[in-house]
């Protein structure tokens, strides 16, 4: 079981403007959405985030890349036969999607997020992969710590599941799984009812971080209660509002106090 | 999430010149699917019954155009044809865009376009992607649309039909558009002119080519100029394309371009234009160009008196674009926000993004129509913080108290619903309400959601006779929405006379399924949209109702729940399998017995099992049977769940979630979670909308079934329920498997049993019980079984 201990904090900034010059970068990371990769078989497309970002200087800041697949509705949600070309990402869209990563993480600022901030220490991936983008995923991530330069980490988001029943994450395939255990949808009860200290569990040896909502305090309650976030050491905060420096330090606050 | 992808569509389609679906998708959790019983973000599919009229009981949480039409109709003053099709385009158009359930509709032109220049160049397909990926940034700043790679899919095919693959012509023409596309270039190149010993279709696509080129560099009056040209030879392929594209360019100039040109004399142009278009879609094209030269200097409130007026008045000649316009502001965007451009005056908001600030934008002082929609949603104001309850309820009760001065006002059908929406007022405190409601004829668009708020009055006094009589006509009408039919039904559960009654109406039918918390209408939107007819999934209890059966009803109850259902009931496979189950556990095979035929019929997949169980001697070979059965459906259980049942997974699927056979009930009912919270309410069903509507169907079914129940009924389930925790699956079917072990111990299924019984903690949930009964089978099997395959698999008890 991993040692108790405060965790450390990241904030999301995302598709919106964020002033969080109030933030203490010595306490508080910033993760901010980079783009959007869309991907359709091959075909991959990127669209940057032009939201504005306000930051105290010296804030460790870095990019976060969501990545969207539009394709068919997957078979095995529907129960609809598709077409035999179903749109699945493919692994030359791998190849797009670093490649894509790598030059954003390096040349592209969200406005005032100097270049020298986001000098490539991290960059974070959001992928939602459903079962048959596995096998893009994985080369992605593949392809991804070649075109990085060494010594930036990957960190990428996990569903929960991934994390408690249905572990396919590779080893080393990244530096950080961060478990989104927030709009969690009408599977949050069987989720919270399953999450204890050291059930989260990526199966490969990927330290688990934990992202949660500053809105959700029911859920928050759930994890604080059996002192989730300390177990893992790391916490990123979501909110679906802007950001207010006092909805950051009502919910710092209380992740860290429990 | 609901309001903020509202407003990220909004913007979509606002926004015509985007040239990529950019949906929105941001689940966090596994998709598992589940039930929408009440539609509340948009009225049931196929959406034309509504434009048509079928306004079922209006929902305070409908998108705003969806309120838009409904004003319409409340105001008597029914959609054209026109109308409907119109509205239909934007209805379509921003669901297909916020979506991604359809991979047929993204086909990207850019794909065909790039396919077919590999072909022409001789090049093979497989660079297809990388050129795409090349282009990808070049193409979206420079707001290169998939109506531009359809017409060079067009044109390059005609000249390939004329000059073949990399013919000289076919390389010259590529090499052009390449530069308007970005392949190989960082920014724009207009090429030169062809020589007028040209032929003809390489000279009008260079025309175009160079006007295109001027186009995208916004020199809009070079662009209209050539592309006047084209529009000006009657023998040209491009004539229609470049004389849409005058149009275009004239209107960008006024909108985007350098501030130069007569606003009034484009206008007009563009008037004129509409008038001469032969069919509907294309006029609505370019009036779509117009609209916007007649929101500049204007303030966001002129705008939506104009446009209200417009819809309400019926003289919109781009009714759906209309009415996206008035929703887009409503929502709290300027006019022509994404325009480089004179903006709107006054202090409204400039986008999306302080919308999420404020809740919503107040227009209610504008115009009755914005004034509706605003106030019937602000009824509904959406939950971002938990914290914000007290919030919304104070704003809840604000609209109320508005929308009851409005039709004190008004009298008008339009404000009678909005009063009796959402926090609306209770109709036993305001018999003038009541009484409005009441007299509502038949004929009134208001009528139904009229007599749902009626007969939730009666239902909440006790007067469940005058409920039922009113019920009764309405779900006789077999044109009711399923939505508005469940929520009936739902009353009529409520307000049953028997016990019978109580079951049969308990039943809901969800009109839709959806797979994902991100998805905004079921997968199956496209072929749903293309019937004349509403549609139901599988039929399904509400959460409420079905834990309590599950909890408080004797077995009695459940064989008369089974036996109820009619032959083809799509409810009967679930109601006989569960009925049967829990006669088996309570050690009634008698009675299971008699459902055996009905689970055999309605259940196929089982029907093999259950000849075994019915062949079966009896003693321990039918409890041997009926174990076999059981263990090897993940799904089978003595309980209901609300809605998709096991998040629309067969009962022989494992489920990751255990969600797997059952775990008794406790005696003390545990405490519902949070009932405010957004998806609390659900696991398989899912709520959206209204949170007033989600309160009301949770209450019709309390108290339940008990209100039903004789003394001696509600012992007899009492009993039950302290049985189905003695005979807990893991002893019931754990000692069953274990006695014919020991009896049989060469049965080819013992293995298989044991390790299924070791394993049942696991599927389930540890407990005391599970654990001992998997020891027992664990060691039952390891000691009988060595080297048997599902004695490698057992590698542990639970």
């Amino acid at each position: 079981m991993a040692v108790l201990g405060t965790p450390s904090i990241t904030v999301w900034a995302w598709q919106r403007d964020e002033d969080l010059s109030y933030i203490d970068p010595g306490k508080v990371s910033v993760a901010y959405l980079a783009g959007t990769i869309f991907i359709r078989g091959s075909s991959v497309r990127f669209r940057p985030c032009d939201r504005k970002l306000n930051l105290p200087p010296g804030t460790n800041a870095y990019p976060v890349f969501r990545i969207e697949t539009i394709r068919s509705f997957p078979a095995h949600a529907s129960g609809f036969k598709t077409s035999e070309n179903d749109d699945i990402p493919t692994v030359d869209a791998a190849s797009y999607a670093a490649k894509a990563i790598a030059n954003h993480s390096s040349s592209f600022a969200r406005n005032n997020v100097s270049s020298k901030s986001v000098a490539c220490r991290q960059v974070q991936i959001d992928f939602d992969a459903f079962s048959d983008e596995r096998t893009f995923y994985r080369e992605l991530l593949r392809r991804l710590r070649h075109e990085l330069p060494s010594g930036c980490k990957i960190s990428i988001t996990v569903l929960a599941s991934w994390l408690l029943a249905d572990r396919w994450l590779e080893p080393a395939c990244a530096d950080e799984a961060v478990a989104m255990l927030f709009s969690m949808g009408p599977g949050k009860r069987e989720v919270l009812s399953s999450i204890r200290p050291g059930a989260l569990n990526s199966g490969a040896g990927i330290p688990i971080a934990l992202g949660i909502s500053a809105n959700e305090k029911s859920t928050n309650r759930a994890l604080f209660e059996r002192q989730i976030q300390k177990s893992t050491g790391h916490l990123y905060i979501f909110s679906s509002r802007p950001w207010t420096q006092e909805r950051l330090r009502a919910i710092t606050s209380e992740a860290q106090a429990r | 999430m609901t309001r903020k992808k509202r407003v990220f569509i909004s913007l979509l389609l606002s926004l015509t010149f985007l040239s990529f679906p950019l949906p929105e998708a941001q689940a966090c959790a596994p998709d598992l699917a589940y039930a929408i019983l009440i539609n509340g973000n948009h009225p049931d599919l196929p959406l034309k019954l509504f434009a048509g009229g079928n306004l079922g009981v209006v929902q305070p949480g409908w998108a705003k155009s969806y309120l838009v039409v409904a004003y319409r109709l409340l105001s008597g003053k029914p959609l054209s044809k026109l109308e409907q099709d119109s509205v239909l385009r934007l209805w379509h158009d921003r669901i297909i865009s916020g979506s991604r359930f359809d991979g047929d509709l993204y086909h990207d032109p850019r794909e065909d376009y790039l396919a077919l220049r590999c072909k022409a160049l001789g090049e093979s397909r497989k660079t297809v992607p990388d050129t795409s990926w090349k282009m990808d940034l070049f193409v979206y700043e420079n707001g290169v649309g998939p109506s531009a790679f359809k017409l060079a899919t067009d044109t390059l095919s005609r000249i390939l039909k004329d000059y073949g693959p990399k013919s000289q012509a076919v390389k010259e023409w590529v090499k052009a558009q390449d530069g308007l596309f970005g392949i190989g270039t960082a920014k724009t190149i207009i090429p030169a002119s062809l020589p007028v010993t040209a032929p003809e279709l390489l000279r009008d696509a260079r025309t175009y080519q160079m006007a295109a080129g001027n186009f995208y560099m916004k020199n809009f009056d070079k662009a209209a100029s050539l592309y006047q040209s084209l529009a000006d030879k009657p023998s040209s392929h491009l004539r229609e394309a470049a004389s849409y594209m005058v149009l275009r360019s004239k209107s960008n100039q006024i909108l985007r371009g350098d501030g130069t040109g007569d606003a009034a004399a484009v206008s007009s142009m563009l008037q004129k234009a509409a008038d001469r278009a032969v069919n509907t879609r294309d006029r609505e094209k370019i009036l779509d160009l117009l609209r916007p030269i007649s929101y500049l200097n204007q303030s966001s409130i002129d705008v939506i008196k104009m446009l209200a007026k417009s819809i309400c008045e019926g003289n919109s000649k781009r009714f759906g674009g209309d009415v996206g316009d008035l929703t887009f502001l409503l929502d709290g965007n300027a006019p022509l926000y994404g325009l480089d451009c004179q903006g709107p005056q006054g202090s409204e908001t400039t986008g999306s993004q302080d919308n999420e600030v404020k809740p919503w934008v107040d227009y209610s002082a504008v115009d009755d129509l914005a004034d509706f929609v605003c106030t019937i949603q602000r009824s509904n104001y959406m939950i971002w913080d938990e914290a914000d309850k007290k919030k919304q309820k104070d704003e809840g009760l604000k609209a109320a108290a508005h929308a009851r001065q409005m039709w004190a006002k008004t009298k008008s059908p339009v404000w009678l619903v909005a009063a009796l929406s959402g926090w609306g007022l209770k109709l036993q405190d305001d018999q003038e309400l009541y009484k409005a409601a009441l007299d509502t004829p038949r004929t009134s668009s208001a009528f139904l959601t009229c007599r749902f708020y009626l007969i939730d009055s009666m239902i909440s006094r006790g007067k469940r006779d005058q409920a039922r009589k009113l019920l009764q006509p309405i779900l006789l009408d077999e044109k009711l929405p399923p939505t508005a039919r469940n929520l009936f039904s739902a009353q009529m559960a409520a307000a049953s006379e028997t016990l019978v009654d109580y079951l049969k109406y308990s039943v809901l039918n969800p009109p839709e399924i959806l797979y994902s918390s991100s998805d905004l209408v079921s997968r199956k939107f496209v072929a749903l949209e293309a019937s004349d007819a509403f549609h139901t999934e599988a039929s399904a209890l509400d959460t409420a109702s079905a834990h309590d059966l599950s909890r408080n009803a004797p077995l009695s109850t459940w064989m008369t729940f089974a036996q109820s259902q009619k032959a083809n009931a799509k409810f009967k496979p679930i109601v006989v399998r569960t009925a049967w189950t829990r006669a088996q556990i309570l050690e009634r095979p008698d009675l299971a017995a008699t459902l055996e035929n009905d689970l055999a019929l309605s259940n196929p997949g089982l029907a093999a099992a259950v000849n075994k169980v019915r062949n079966a001697p009896g003693g321990i070979a039918k409890r041997f049977a009926v174990a076999c059965l059981i263990l090897r459906n993940f799904g089978m259980s003595p309980y209901l769940m609300g809605g998709a049942e096991r998040h629309a997974g067969p009962i022989g699927t494992f489920d990751y979630y255990n969600n797997n056979f059952w775990v008794p009930l406790p005696v003390k009912d545990e405490k519902p979670e949070d009932s405010q919270n957004y998806y609390a309410y659900n696991d398989t069903v899912g709520y959206v909308g209204d949170d007033q509507i989600r309160q009301k169907m949770t209450g019709y079914a309390s108290p339940g079934v008990a209100r039903f129940l004789s003394d001696a009924d509600k012992k007899a389930a009492a009993a039950e329920m302290l049985l189905m925790i003695k005979n807990h699956p893991s002893r019931f079917l754990g000692q069953a498997v274990l006695d014919w072990a020991r009896n049989h111990p060469h049965d080819p299924d013992v293995p298989e049993m044991l390790y299924r019984v070791v394993k049942l903690p696991k599927w389930t949930q540890v407990t005391p019980v599970g654990s001992e009964f998997s020891k027992k089978a664990y060691f039952a099997l390891h000691k009988g079984y060595p080297g048997n395959p599902w004695t490698k698999k057992a590698v542990c008890y639970y």
